[in-house]
This record gives structure tokens, C-alpha cells and sequence, in this order.
């Protein structure tokens, strides 16, 4: 049995660390954001030089920034939720909540993951970009959306599997502001 | 059935998600993708909103905003900035009763110039004010009230995650909104101060040996504001940098964020392990918000192609009502929402609605902006969910309950709605600067 668990467990751990591991790639791309539009700045009002195509940078960067981080944050439970109708409901009825909730993650974000995938292939293939000044190419977009809407799904079905197996534990029905 | 019949459906569908604990982004984006669904009878045309949204929703230069000032206003905080403008402010209050709690609401409103949230601002001014006040014999409920109320600063005073959010919503400039909070945040602000020195003064107790013989060491006010002019420069910048034109909020975004980690440099407050605490928790907050942004805007289409926000602002202008009692009307709503969601969700799920009826009404969206905001704001301080006392909570010793900080919250509501009915009456509060700045 316990054999079984550790098998069972590498994967997941496996698992965890890619989702942490892209999560911190986001971030970091935070930092080069902050660099590359300063550089900018400092480009243009000092030597009346602005760099081409950071507007276009930027653009691509902030839908990647999201879904490299949006499967560890839901991992780590700070997507935002009022907690209070489920301690209202009680830990049995908010379990069943909590599996619809992960059940309606898992239709969207699948949906996502899956036509993500289509059109990462097809920008890659077909060698599609954007932009103006310089070009960018689509399939780095459409690579981050596959890989974060599918990780996603993955981690809405293991909350799905542990709620049913085991219950609602009390981090499950605590509310999460986020942001605020 | 009816398209309308759809859009009152999914918005009674989202809210009831929303109460029994779905993630907010999920209801949004769930109940959006039913309802284009039904609306138009095709499974491909959801599917297709639903991953053209999830790539491309967010593909706008404006939204990098959101992360620079989330990290400009940490790296601040690890800098110690919070810290450097209590004792400041305490320094400047001097020996004023109710001093420290003015001092409190003062280093919240300039801290507000430097971050974009509250909740973070009610995490470290409970650890570093309520000592203080503590320590001089303030009253406990009077002490958590003042901090609890003067973290909303924090979003009304610009950078503020909220006018990016409703500036992206209602289509209004962003630069503008936030020159447009200035003014209803210094209201604020002083409307908190007054209060606390008219309390302090009619009831002594309450703010213990303060004003009296014994009094606390102070710092040298020279010394004091000598340890804030690199942050007051910085905020000068940024600010200034936006209103003069000389930046987009996004660049002014990325030039705070690189000038508080070099004032946090400076200080040699950066290690390894606080930059990944910063990258982190600047991860956690943008994931969020952004995830909520891309739902909200699936929801949005689905509400407008129903027709439900043009059905909504012909029926609200049949009605003939008093055009004020329309914003007082969305006013209760929004505080009443309040009371069960976070405040960015409260935006993303009325704005589709109230600002067609605004705009239907002939009201100024910049003016309406900074009242929802208000409102909003207020919410955060409401039971049972006020997020700022919940924040405050998990930031103070354990036999301080959440009760005793709602009730001490409570006389500063009061205020804080007078400051609120101040902003509805007379728009020239809100609107003023913008029309000066920007013409």
C-alpha cells in the first residue's frame, strides 16, 4: 500500500514542480518586463532613441506571464473565492461544491487546453506573427495557453479526486482575496 | 428562450456561484460560456470566444501595469518604507491626541502613492502601528479600527489595481482615473484624520497618556523626514511622470518598480530569498486578477449579446428617476456585494451593467468610476467578509477577534460614507484635476 502511494506520489510530485517551475519563470518575466520598458525610456527621452517593438513585447508577455502562473495558483489555493457560503454550508454539503467547482474547471480549462494545443500546432507549422515594428511570432502565446490551460485541468481533476475521496479540508473553504 | 431572459439568468447564475464558494473566475467564464452557448445555439462559436479570449484578452500593452505596480509597491514595502513614513509622520504629529493615529492614516495615504493595494497596507500597518498605539495606551478597538480604515487608502489613492480595472472596463484612461483619486483620497484621508482627533479629544481615554505629561520619545522631525525623500522622489516621478504626460501608467509602472528596488538596494533590504518572496506573491496577485480579467470578459460578451445592459438603461430611463437616485440605487448595491466578494469581482460584475446606464444617464464615467471605487472600498471593511479585517486578523496576536475589529471599524464607516455621499454630491471632487491635467 504504502509502495503504491510513493509510485503513485512521483508523478504528482513531478507535477508540482513544473507548475512551480513555470510559475517562476513568470516571474521572472515581471523583472525583464520592468527592464526592457525602462531601457525604453531611457532610450528615448535621453538619446531621443526609443527601442522598436517593446509595445508589441510587452503585449505578448502578459497573457505568457498568466498562464505560466494560473496552475500553481490554483495549486496553492489564491484564485479568488468567497469562502463565506461554504462555511455557511458545512464541511459535507461544501465538499460536493467544491467538486462542482473543480468539475467546471476541469470542461473550461480542458476546452482551452485542447484548441490551445490546435493553434500552438498550427502557428508553428504555418509560421504565423504579429506586430509592426518587429515581428513576433504566435506560437509562443498559444504555447503558454496549451501548457497553462492543460496543467490547470490537471490540477482542477487531482482537487477533484481528493474531495471525493477524502473531503474538504479547511484550506478548501477558506475564502481568497488575491489581490486586495 | 428570450436572449434577455438568458442575460438576467446568467447574472442571477453567477452571483449564486459565486455565494456557495465557485472560484469567482470560474463562475464568470462557466456561466458566460452557458449563456453564449444558448445564445447562439452553437457550441463552436463558445468554444471559440472561450480560448481567443484566453490568448488574446489580455494581449494589451495596458495590463503590464498591473504587475509593475504590485511589485513597485513590495519592493517599496522591503525597502522599509512603510516603516520610514510611520515614524515620520508620527514625527510630525508630535504631540497632537489622536497623534499616532493620524500618523497612522498620513503614512497610509503616501504609502497608497506607492502601492496599488489595501490588504496588503492593513497586513503591515497592523504589525507596525498597532504596537505603537498600544504602547501610548490607545483604546484596542479604536487603535484596529483606525488601521483598518485607513488601509483602504490604498486603492483610492493612485496606483490603484482598482482604476486599472475599471479604467479597462468602462474604456476611460487610465492616467485620468488616477488623477481623478487624488482628490476623493485626500478626502478620505482627512475625513479619517477629523475623526480621530475629535474622538481622541471628546473621549481622552481613548487614546491613553498621549497629549499628556508623559509623553512618547519622538525623532527629530528633520531626521525623520530625511529618512523618506528618496520614496517622496520616487512617488514625485511616477505620479508626476503620468500627469505631465511624460509616461504611459505602464512605463511609470516599470520606472517605480526598478526605482523601489534600487531604493530597497540602497538599503540592502534585497536578498536572494525576499526577491523570491516578491516574485512570488507578485505571481500569486497578477495570476489572479489577470485570470479574472480574461472570465470577466467572456462574461461581458455574453451580457452584451443578450442585450440585457441596453434593456437595462431603456428601462432605467422610462423610469424617469431622479438621476441621482440611479447612482445611489448602484451605490447600495455595490456596498452590499461587498459584504460577500472581493472588491475586484464586485467591478467586473457590475460594471457591464451600471456603466451603459451611466453613460445613458449622461454622467461622467471618470466621476462614477472614483464613487463605485469608494463603495467598493467600503466593502472590504464590511461583515462578514471584509478582507482588510480578515488581513488584519491573521497579522495580529491571537486573542484579538475579527468582532472586535468590525466594531472598531464601525465609527470610521460612518465617515467613510459621509466622505462617499461628499463625492456623489459634488463631481468637481473627482473631476477637477483630470479636466486640469488632460484638458
Amino acid at each position: 500500500m504504502a509502495r503504491t502511494a510513493t509510485v503513485a506520489s512521483l508523478p504528482a510530485r513531478a507535477f508540482d514542480a513544473f507548475i512551480a517551475s513555470t510559475n517562476a519563470f513568470a516571474t521572472i518575466l515581471v523583472l525583464g518586463l520592468m527592464v526592457l520598458i525602462c531601457s525604453d525610456v531611457i532610450a528615448r527621452s535621453a538619446f531621443n532613441a526609443p527601442l522598436h517593438g517593446v509595445p508589441e513585447m510587452v503585449k505578448t508577455v502578459v497573457p505568457i506571464m498568466l498562464w505560466l502562473q494560473v496552475a500553481y495558483t490554483l495549486r496553492i489555493g489564491r484564485h479568488m473565492r468567497s469562502g463565506i457560503g461554504l462555511q455557511v454550508l458545512g464541511p459535507a454539503r461544501a465538499r460536493w461544491v467544491l467538486v462542482a467547482n473543480a468539475g467546471a474547471g476541469i470542461f473550461l480549462f480542458g476546452i482551452i487546453g485542447f484548441f490551445g494545443w490546435e493553434e500552438f500546432l498550427m502557428a508553428w507549422q504555418t509560421g504565423s506573427w504579429e506586430g509592426g515594428d518587429i515581428r513576433i511570432p504566435d506560437w509562443p502565446a498559444w504555447l503558454a495557453v496549451a501548457v497553462g490551460a492543460t496543467c490547470t485541468a490537471v490540477q482542477y481533476t487531482r482537487d477533484c479526486i481528493r474531495l471525493i475521496r477524502h473531503g474538504a479540508s479547511r484550506i478548501d473553504t477558506e475564502g481568497a482575496d488575491g489581490a486586495e | 428562450m428570450e436572449p434577455l431572459t438568458i442575460g438576467i439568468l446568467s447574472l442571477v447564475g453567477i452571483i449564486v456561484l459565486i455565494l456557495i464558494g465557485f472560484h469567482v473566475a470560474t463562475a464568470l467564464a462557466l456561466v458566460g460560456f452557458i449563456a453564449l452557448y444558448s445564445l447562439t445555439g452553437r457550441f463552436g462559436v463558445a468554444s471559440s470566444l472561450l480560448y481567443n479570449t484566453a490568448q488574446g484578452g489580455l494581449a494589451d500593452y495596458v495590463y503590464a501595469v498591473i504587475p509593475l505596480f504590485v511589485v513597485m509597491g513590495l519592493f517599496a514595502t522591503q525597502a522599509g518604507a512603510t516603516r520610514d513614513l510611520f515614524v515620520a509622520a508620527a514625527a510630525l504629529t508630535g504631540r497632537l491626541r489622536g497623534g499616532l493615529g493620524v500618523a497612522t492614516v498620513g503614512a497610509n495615504a503616501v504609502f497608497a502613492a506607492v502601492t496599488g493595494v489595501s490588504v496588503a497596507s492593513a497586513a503591515v500597518f497592523t504589525k507596525l502601528a498597532i504596537p505603537e498605539m498600544s504602547r501610548a495606551g490607545y483604546d484596542r478597538r479604536f487603535a484596529l479600527g483606525i488601521v483598518g480604515s485607513s488601509a483602504l487608502l490604498g486603492m483610492l489613492i493612485p496606483p490603484s489595481i482598482l482604476m486599472i480595472v475599471y479604467g479597462v472596463l468602462s474604456e476611460q484612461s487610465i492616467g485620468r482615473l488616477f488623477a481623478a483619486g487624488i482628490v476623493p483620497g485626500l478626502l478620505v484621508a482627512t475625513t479619517l484624520s477629523v475623526v480621530i482627533v475629535v474622538r481622541a479629544y471628546r473621549t481622552p481615554s481613548l487614546v491613553g497618556t498621549e497629549g499628556d505629561a508623559s509623553r512618547r520619545p519622538l525623532e527629530p522631525k528633520r531626521r525623520a523626514l530625511l529618512r523618506v525623500w528618496p520614496l517622496m522622489l520616487l512617488i514625485g516621478l511616477v505620479l508626476g511622470g503620468i500627469y505631465g504626460g511624460l509616461f504611459t501608467p505602464t512605463e511609470a509602472g516599470a520606472v517605480g518598480a526598478a526605482g523601489a528596488l534600487i531604493l530597497a538596494l540602497g538599503k540592502r533590504a534585497i536578498t536572494f530569498q525576499a526577491t523570491r518572496v516578491i516574485l512570488l506573491d507578485t505571481g500569486r496577485t497578477c495570476a489572479a486578477i489577470f485570470l479574472l480579467l480574461i472570465a470577466a470578459q467572456i462574461y461581458s460578451r455574453a451580457l452584451t449579446l443578450s442585450g440585457l445592459p441596453a434593456a437595462v438603461s431603456g428601462w432605467v430611463l422610462s423610469l424617469g428617476l431622479d438621476p441621482m437616485l440611479v447612482v445611489l440605487l448602484f451605490v447600495m448595491v455595490i456596498i452590499l456585494l461587498g459584504c460577500f466578494i472581493d472588491s475586484v469581482s464586485i467591478l467586473l460584475l457590475t460594471m457591464p451593467i451600471m456603466v451603459p446606464v451611466m453613460n445613458a444617464l449622461g454622467f461622467d464615467l471618470i466621476w462614477f468610476g472614483m464613487v463605485a471605487i469608494v463603495a467598493v472600498e467600503l466593502g472590504l471593511l464590511t461583515p462578514p467578509f471584509g478582507m482588510v479585517v480578515f488581513a488584519m486578523k491573521a497579522s495580529l496576536p491571537g486573542d484579538v477577534r475579527v468582532e472586535e475589529i468590525f466594531a472598531g471599524v464601525l465609527p470610521f464607516m460612518l465617515a467613510l460614507l459621509a466622505a462617499l455621499g461628499l463625492l456623489m454630491v459634488f463631481p468637481q471632487l473627482s473631476t477637477a484635476l483630470p479636466n486640469a491635467l488632460f484638458g
